[in-house]
């Protein structure tokens, strides 16, 4: 499936992709088969089984939500 | 010089990242944030690669508006985004909320190699090295 097929099946989810589809010039994922797809990452990762071996995306389908309070800022040590 | 789009419909910048580990590969979308001194990653991608806290370097630290959380560092086999590749990178691993899309970010130990072009209005990124 494209990009945009999968972001009309399953909006605001979680998807994870194998036979990944990669643009030849970016070299970033335009499609591939849907393994698994939720509304958590972690189930999303449940879903989809074992990824061992494997080239594997995951994927947001919908709008970035910002959670409450960040800044953007984050100093690590 | 190389350029990477960026959907201009997103609150922030994502940019795709591929990260190679002992047991698979996997791309995953990071926030650009000039802000985060370290690249983060979350640990749910990390153990999925075939890395966890044993194969860790060190304990990370990340202070942010909602306060101070522990995480740890791992040393990455391949770490490639916008379009460079580097070997033994180093991202700090946190735990980030489960949803909303965001599964780690871009930070400026990476960003620093670089010169970047940030172009907002067209959606683009030219990045060479320094």
């Amino acid at each position: 499936m494209t990009w945009d097929e999968i972001r009309q099946a399953w909006p605001d989810e979680y998807v994870v992709l194998d036979d990944l589809l990669l643009d030849a010039d970016s070299n970033t994922v335009r499609g591939g088969r849907v393994l698994s797809h939720s509304f958590s990452r972690k189930d999303a990762f449940a879903q989809a089984g074992v990824l061992t071996g494997r080239s594997w995306a995951l994927k947001w389908t919908g709008r970035i939500q910002v959670p409450p309070g960040w800044t953007g800022i984050f100093i690590a040590r | 010089m190389k350029s990477t789009f960026f959907d201009r419909g997103q609150d922030l910048v994502l940019i795709e990242a591929h990260l190679v580990g002992p047991r698979s590969d996997a791309r995953l979308n990071l926030v650009l944030d000039t802000g985060a001194s370290n690249t983060i990653v979350t640990p749910d991608v990390i153990d999925q690669i075939g890395y966890s806290v044993r194969d860790g370097h060190g304990i990370s630290a990340i202070s942010s508006p909602l306060g101070r959380e522990f995480g740890y560092r791992i040393r990455v086999g391949s770490f490639e985004a916008l379009g460079f590749p580097l070997l033994d990178f180093s991202v700090a691993v946190h735990d980030f909320t489960d949803l909303g899309g965001i599964d780690g970010l871009l930070g400026w130990d990476f960003l620093q190699r670089f010169n970047l072009d940030i172009r907002p209005r067209e959606g683009r990124i030219t990045v060479e090295p320094a």
